[in-house]
């Protein structure tokens, strides 16, 4: 395998994570405060649609991402109504939202099946950086949202451990009844943050359709959404190592189309399935070392409904 | 002791406060004030309505009718926050703190007066200037997770006190200290007052009640029986407002067996055991007790009760070490089972009955396999109500339709169904954890009746309870319990109670710690 081969691919792996780590960081956000949208990957398909058809209708990108993340928004607040405000339990109400996604946006999509995209999320390479040799090629050519994307779990690290926001945050999906009364809406912030969760998930799945396939077709996202929200688990719940899990499953994802070029002998199938055993195996081994070292690392009120008192 | 500064104390009115949960009125209609610079009690058994009628004072509920004044002046709460914007703040007996925060961050939640960048530094500082400001001593780095009980308790208390609460309520504070906790407490509250806090307490016991507080307030099924000056008050009269038959119940003296005790029975041998964070929990823990004995097992909650408890029932599998009944080794429920353990845990409702179940189902939850109430896979379900209804008519449970479901029964009926069934058989040994916990008087007295009759069938009871004056009341001899060891044993006449204290608080025998 020769450099610049291994630099492509290294660009490629890192490139196909942006929708995942996008939609994972704000997973994790959500998760923070006790909340766990298990309809990730409902969100991250009517993301994937609209961007794709507001794209289509207007010819610009930006515009694209921008409707991803509000119909991913506006998608979100329908589970945080239901599970937040009306306490339902959020994996009946989640999956149920993935079924009612899956359909409506194949039913709606059809006539945009196999249409290329009219405007796709250009790279930007990064002067002076990007003609370094070897990593100017695998980290310097990429779109603006991918570097964004990078940079989002450093953010989200500095506001939950560095900032009075975070620890009423955290004290939220931790304790909920500590929050409370020291007057903190935990409903109202639960809320806003699955909606910011939303936005987040909306806008990974548009970039898949404009900045990875350019185009649509049904289920779009093959379980992207899932990934994302097992990578939160993977994590442990840590911002930066949300970043060290989207880009080991991108990089599981190019495997198959190096095994080809390479000619590996293996079959492409073969590797497809390869992100969706690394998840389960990663979650075994950190299953495993939780229960060696004994520690407890997610939200101690993750997925439970408040109740005062 | 550093003066209050700023905790200068506001009077606290509810007037004509009406609060019903269905059918039950916990809280009919009075009007009680309580003075700033003064600690308040307010005195009732279980069940009284204490505490609901704290939690309407500080928005945790909203009353049917009635009003509330703070300083004269009229106010209306929609939740806590309200509340401690007009200056109440309740302490409760579950914390609301983060364990896994350290102090200072615990003090910092919804704070406005720190940055919107935090250091750890400045809210370290911070923590300290609030402890100093209200004079309870604090260590702002440590992690709440790894605090005792009554540390937990003071950063409780500085948190609502930050916060602006010139009304301090207690819900039950010694109800999880040890007894020289529980006194520092009383000092701190004396000292908050003296500073012209409001403090209102709430509590059952007597004694405490008559050492703290400067003016004590009785509650009886939610109304108020009683408001006097401490000087006008003495445990007798108190009592009596309390209960309004005492002396059949609580007070009786010490009952001694009337045989004298046997051989073993329950033997615990060099268990070893660690909790669920994988921390020991029990180190190399003997003991064993006898036929028509009660074994009082005491310490402070999370020494290791709850480990030994379930490996004694067959639910947990210790590291090492036996369990043993008449000398046939137990490892698992069914060997406990057969072994003739009676197991009634703390968690009656969770644990030991299924609450969404009937009665007659939840009488035959041990004995389902047995050719009395079944045959093959069938139940049969005529026999198992007979077998209910005998047992519910044995217990007195307050009804006999044995179709009702467990989880309209009270606490006290619940409690006695389950005792009833884990003494019912052919029974060696039983394991009684925390057994009249939130029990009103009379059922607590019925459930210590039916121990105390264990004990005469020739039953081994190992009571594990945080009650030490229930734990003395029943217990032939007392074992205490410190992380995970025996750091005392006593025969029940020659307990010295400041001697199990100082021992549960981790202190050596010889009182130095």
């Amino acid at each position: 395998m020769d450099y610049q081969f291994l630099a492509l691919t290294i660009a490629t792996a890192i490139g196909i994570s942006t929708a995942i780590l996008v939609a994972a960081t704000g997973e994790l956000l959500v998760e923070k405060v006790g909340v766990y949208n298990i309809a990730l990957e409902g969100v991250m398909l009517v993301g994937a649609l609209t961007g794709f058809i507001a794209g289509q209708t207007t010819g610009s990108w930006v515009l694209g991402l921008i409707a991803g993340g509000v119909a991913g928004c506006a998608f979100a607040m329908v589970f945080g109504l239901i599970t937040v405000v009306l306490r339902t339990d959020m994996i009946v109400v989640g999956v149920a939202l993935i079924l009612v996604a899956l359909g409506t946006t194949q039913t709606i999509g059809s006539s945009y099946v196999a249409v290329e995209a009219v405007t796709k999320i250009p790279n930007a390479d990064i002067p002076v950086l990007s003609s370094l040799p070897f990593i100017g090629t695998a980290l310097f050519q990429q779109t603006w949202v991918t570097y964004i994307a990078m940079a989002l779990p450093f953010v989200v690290a500095f506001i939950l451990f560095r900032t009075r926001h975070g620890l009423n945050m955290r004290a939220i999906g931790e304790n909920p009844n500590a929050a409370d009364t020291a007057g903190i809406s935990v409903i109202g912030w639960r809320l806003f943050y699955v909606a910011v969760g939303g936005v987040l998930a909306g806008v990974g799945g548009a970039y898949i359709t404009l900045g990875i396939v350019d185009s649509w077709a049904g289920n779009v996202t093959a379980g992207q959404g899932w990934i994302a929200f097992a990578i939160v688990f993977f994590a442990g719940w840590q911002p930066l190592w949300i970043l060290v899990g989207a880009y080991f499953f991108g990089a599981l994802s190019v495997l198959g189309d190096v095994g080809q070029v390479m000619g590996w002998g293996v079959p492409s199938e073969a590797f497809t399935v390869l992100p969706y055993v690394g998840t389960v195996a990663v979650m075994m081994l950190r299953a495993w070392k939780q229960k060696s070292k004994g520690a407890v690392s997610w939200p101690a009120a993750l997925g439970l409904p408040f109740y005062r008192g | 002791m550093t003066v209050v500064t700023d905790g200068a104390g506001v009077s606290l009115e509810l007037n004509g406060i009406v609060k019903r949960f269905g059918d039950l009125t916990a809280v009919s209609s009075f009007d009680i004030s309580f003075a700033p610079g003064q600690v308040h009690a307010l005195l009732g058994e279980n069940g009284a309505g204490k505490s609901t009628l704290m939690n309407v004072a500080a928005g945790f509920l909203t009353p049917d009718v009635g009003e509330i004044a703070v300083g004269g002046q009229q106010v209306r709460f929609g939740s806590p926050k309200d509340a401690i914007d007009a200056g109440i703040g309740m302490v409760h007996q579950h914390f609301s703190l983060v364990e896994q925060f350290t102090v200072a961050q615990n003090l910092a939640i919804g704070a406005r007066d720190i940055g919107r960048l935090t250091s750890t530094k400045e809210l370290n500082t911070r923590a300290l200037e609030i402890g100093e400001r209200y004079g309870l001593k604090v260590s702002p780095s440590k992690v709440v997770g790894s605090l005792s009980v009554g540390e937990k308790q003071r950063v409780e208390i500085l948190r609502t006190l930050s916060r602006g609460a010139r009304v301090l309520i207690l819900d039950e504070p010694t109800a999880v200290l040890t007894p020289e906790e529980s006194e520092q407490l009383c000092v701190n509250l004396r000292s908050m007052a003296g500073a012209g806090a409001t403090i209102i307490f709430i509590s059952h016991k007597l004694n405490e009640v008559l050492s703290v507080a400067d003016h004590v307030s009785v509650m009886r099924g939610g109304a108020l029986v009683d408001s006097l000056e401490r000087r006008e008050c003495n445990l007798q009269s108190l009592a009596k407002s309390m209960f309004d038959d005492f002396g059949t119940a609580d007070e009786r003296p010490r009952t001694q067996s009337a045989t004298s005790i046997g051989e073993e029975v329950l033997v615990v041998r060099g268990i070893q055991a660690r909790d669920e964070r994988g921390a020991v929990a029990l180190k190399g823990l003997s003991l064993s007790v006898h036929a028509h004995e009660i074994v009082g097992l005491v310490g402070v909650a999370g020494n290791g009760q709850q480990e030994l408890e379930q490996i004694v029932a067959g639910i947990r599998k210790p590291d090492s070490g036996t369990v043993s009944i008449h000398g046939t080794q137990v490892g698992n429920v069914q060997d406990a089972l057969k072994a003739g353990l009676g197991y009634i845990p703390e968690d009656r409702r969770g644990t030991g009955l299924v609450p969404a179940q009937p009665i007659w189902l939840n009488s035959i939850l041990r004995i389902y396999k047995d050719d009395l109430v079944s045959k093959g896979l069938i139940i049969k379900t005529g026999k198992a109500k007979k077998y209910a209804r005998d047992l519910a008519e044995s217990v007195n449970l307050s009804t006999n339709d044995v179709t009702t479901l467990v989880q309209h029964l009270s606490g006290g009926n619940a409690q006695k169904l389950l005792a009833g069934r884990e003494l019912s058989g052919d029974k060696s040994a039983v394991v009684a954890v925390n057994s009249t916990q939130g029990l009103d008087v009379k059922a607590a007295a019925a459930v210590r009746e039916r121990l105390i009759q264990a004990r005469e069938d020739g039953l081994a009871v190992l009571l594990i309870s945080a009650d030490l004056d229930e734990v003395v009341l029943l217990s032939d001899r007392i074992v205490v319990l410190y992380e995970g060891s025996v750091v005392g044993e006593f025969a029940a006449e020659d307990a010295d109670l400041d001697e199990i204290g100082r021992l549960m608080g981790g202190e050596t025998s010889n009182g130095n710690s």
